[in-house]
């Protein structure tokens, strides 16, 4: 868990980087557009109904992502991917 | 009437690679000696003699310090018969106890077992370094790993403390037991949340550890410091699992091993330094041990992987002293031009099991092996 959560999160990093360009090109920006494009771009990771929706449950609490701010979009971006990398569909599907 | 006599703990250290006998301890008499390493070798002078006809490699001065104080065991000729000179196969089957099959389930995760059937600590078993060894690997049986003891925890990757929160409350739910769930799923979900209660448990490990004693600038200092801070911080844990690499000096050996050495001495000898400063050595002992030893001839700049090897036992309750015997180097005695082991690993490991943590070794080693009287 621990070693995708402490390299999703590096924006500085010029994969990651890559990744952000290309959820930002896609347009995501609302909490369920989020998640879908991170899982997407983790690999396309398959999420149950159920962890899908506790995703976007805590990516709500943030609100939409603001691109007018891509560091804070891309620290969102970052920490939803980790959550993916956290999730039993990542590490054991 | 309660007792207050502390549960025995061991603190298994494994030296990665396969460690050169023949150089670790060195048979300074032997002719053959000299003959068989004309380019990895040390002089008489440099060797720490520890009696007429062994001595220690010159960088392992603390050990010899300890040796002469009655705390160390040193075992002679220690393998198995066949061996495959494999570094991933040897290593399996030091950590299974299976040399002729391939095992599933490692001997320490057996050993966390038994001491916590109910799975009530799941700090029972602590490994020190990075991935998980076979030997602690048992399904069901939680064990930790902890690369880095001050930074470890979950999510550690997610900076902002309030994001870091709500990620851990999220984990927390994905990872709880659903009604209705399979035996699969609930199983893996019990490895999340073991994982988040280990940690949660162990970060007050560092918080809680003070200390005069100075650890060596080495990463096996940093680990046996953080198993010294764990088991100060009395969470249960009776298994420490730790490694030092790499043994393996195919070349250059005459710096690399002496270097390693040096780490690996001056690291236990501050961390017993430790246990005695906080009055809690008498129920703590350390086994080193490595997947073989190296070849008698040397290659010119190192030693090739060999057969039979050395194992030490450390401790304050250890009967220290020279065990078994020094397997011969004449040219008719080695097999594949290797020291032949003549003490089984499976008998060090029943004298752990046995007669340190008192459980029935049998069903932990796969089977009965004679015993030395290495404790006290």
């Amino acid at each position: 868990v621990n070693y995708v959560a402490d390299r999703v999160p590096d924006t500085s990093l010029p994969g990651i980087q890559k990744i952000l360009q290309y959820i930002k090109d896609e347009g995501a920006t609302t909490p369920e557009q989020l998640v879908d494009a991170a899982a997407e771009h983790m690999g396309f990771v398959e999420l149950s109904e159920e962890t899908r929706q506790q995703l976007i449950d805590n990516a709500k609490t943030d609100g939409d992502l603001d691109w007018s701010d891509e560091a804070a979009a891309g620290q969102r971006i970052g920490e939803t991917m980790a959550l993916i990398g956290a999730t039993t569909e990542y590490q054991f599907g | 009437m309660t007792s207050t006599k502390k549960d025995p703990v061991i603190v298994i250290l494994q030296l990665t690679g396969g460690n050169d006998y023949y150089n670790t301890l060195i048979p300074y008499t032997d002719p053959l000696y000299y003959d068989n390493r004309p380019n990895v070798k040390y002089e008489q002078e440099d060797i720490i003699k520890i009696n007429d006809e062994y001595g220690l490699m010159p960088t392992m001065g603390p050990i010899k310090e300890m040796f002469d104080q009655g705390k160390v065991a040193i075992v002679n000729g220690v393998g198995y018969t066949n061996s495959p000179r494999s570094h991933f196969r040897s290593m399996d089957i030091w950590h299974t106890c299976e040399p002729d099959k391939v095992g599933t389930e490692g001997w320490i995760g057996r050993i966390a077992r038994e001491l916590d059937p109910k799975k009530e600590n799941v700090l029972t078993a602590i490994n020190f370094g990075h991935g998980l060894p076979r030997a602690m690997a048992v399904p069901g049986v939680p064990v930790a790993s902890i690369a880095d003891l001050g930074t470890y925890g979950l999510l550690t990757g997610i900076g902002d403390s309030g994001q870091r929160a709500k990620a851990l409350d999220l984990f927390s739910r994905m990872y709880s037991p659903t009604v209705g769930g399979s035996f699969v799923t609930d199983y893996l979900r019990s490895t999340g949340t073991d994982a988040m209660v280990g940690a949660d448990i162990v970060k007050i490990a560092p918080e809680k550890y003070s200390s005069s004693v100075e650890y060596p600038n080495s990463p096996i200092a940093t680990h046996l410091r953080d198993i010294a801070q764990v088991y100060f911080a009395d969470l249960g844990t009776r298994i420490f699992y730790t490694a030092h690499a790499s043994f393996d000096t195919h070349a250059g050996e005459m710096a690399g091993h002496p270097v390693l050495w040096k780490d690996v001495s001056e690291s236990i000898a501050a961390f017993f330094e430790d246990m005695k400063e906080h009055d809690a050595g008498d129920n703590v002992i350390m086994y080193l041990f490595s997947e073989f030893g190296r070849r008698v001839h040397d290659n010119g700049s190192g030693t090739d992987h060999g057969a039979a090897g050395v194992t030490f036992l450390i401790g304050n309750s250890v009967n220290g002293g020279l065990y078994g015997e020094y397997p011969s180097a004449k040219p008719e005695d080695l097999e594949q031009g290797d020291l032949v082991p003549n003490w089984d690993f499976r008998s060090d490991y029943s004298t752990i099991v046995e007669d340190w943590l008192g459980l029935d070794a049998k069903p932990i080693v796969n089977g009965s092996f004679e015993k030395m009287p290495l404790l006290k």
